[in-house]
């Protein structure tokens, strides 16, 4: 096997399994890079500056933690799912905050829904299925004579 | 940003921390920086937090491995070691580099000769 493509099937297992794991790995990695800005602000005391200056400049050294977490959360998992139950959940909050519109929202396709199920059952009675009690009504057939004045009469 | 710089600075990364773990052994995230720092004096201006994600990447790619341990101060951190395919990675990326570094030294020559 060719090492690039290897090394995508490598990626793709570990995506897989950090999937599975979900939760867990967030709150490891943070304590993880906490960790690291502690000793970074300690290293900054002991050269010096005050707690704030070197909490400070020790976030500064390090870079943006949410990105990096993302940046591990876009490698641990599939960007799909992770946006899809994001969507989701953004969704449900936008729902719960605005209960007026969402009963408007609500009722509009109830409405919607209902109508139409409704005319398409009469279309369905009326139209596609004519003949309430028989079986296979497609089996049905019409029986008509052939009458002496050339036309054709149903049979009776 | 530029891409290309920017594929090119994760690959250095990518190959320090190798080279760290090789030569010091297993060091934890905050010992891999220092090294790193103290090595590429000003000349590498990264934030220090790209280092995780190239850990991580190499984790996923079998070349780093991970454990929990205790630290000097006694404190819980993640130790950072090379595997066996690792230490192969860090071979083929080294002989790449000087390979390249090589070819780029004979153009610069070719310039200067004329």
């Amino acid at each position: 096997m060719s090492a690039r493509r290897e090394s995508r099937l490598r990626a793709f297992a570990a995506k897989v399994r950090g999937f599975l794991r979900g939760r867990k790995r967030d709150g490891e990695f943070n304590d993880e890079i906490q960790e690291h800005l502690q000793l970074l602000a300690e290293k900054f005391v002991a050269q010096g500056m005050s707690r704030e200056e070197a909490a400070a400049a020790a976030r500064r050294q390090f870079g943006n933690v949410t990105l990096l977490q993302e940046d591990r959360r876009a490698l641990q998992g599939f960007l799909f799912f992770e946006a899809l139950w994001q969507d989701l959940r953004l969704s449900l909050r936008i729902i719960l905050k605005s209960p007026g519109f969402t009963a408007t929202a609500v009722l509009t396709l109830a409405l919607g829904i209902g109508a139409n199920t409704t005319i398409f059952s009469w279309i369905h009675g009326v139209l596609l299925n004519p003949l309430p009690g028989a079986g296979e009504p497609h089996r049905i057939v019409e029986l008509e004579s052939l009458a002496p004045s050339g036309e054709w009469v149903p049979t009776s | 940003m530029d891409t290309k710089k920017s594929e090119v600075l994760q690959g250095t990364l990518d190959l320090m921390i190798l080279k760290t773990l090789h030569a010091l052994g297993p060091l934890h995230g905050f010992g891999i920086a220092r090294r790193i720092e103290q090595v590429s004096r000003d000349v590498l201006q990264l934030n220090e937090g790209t280092v995780y994600t190239s850990l991580l990447r190499q984790q996923q790619q079998g070349w780093i491995a991970a454990e929990w341990g205790t630290s000097e101060n006694n404190r819980k951190a993640k130790f950072y070691s090379i595997t066996k395919r690792g230490e192969k990675q860090l071979q083929v990326e080294a002989e790449n580099w000087e390979r390249i570094s090589g070819v780029i030294g004979r153009v610069l020559k070719l310039e200067a000769e004329r």
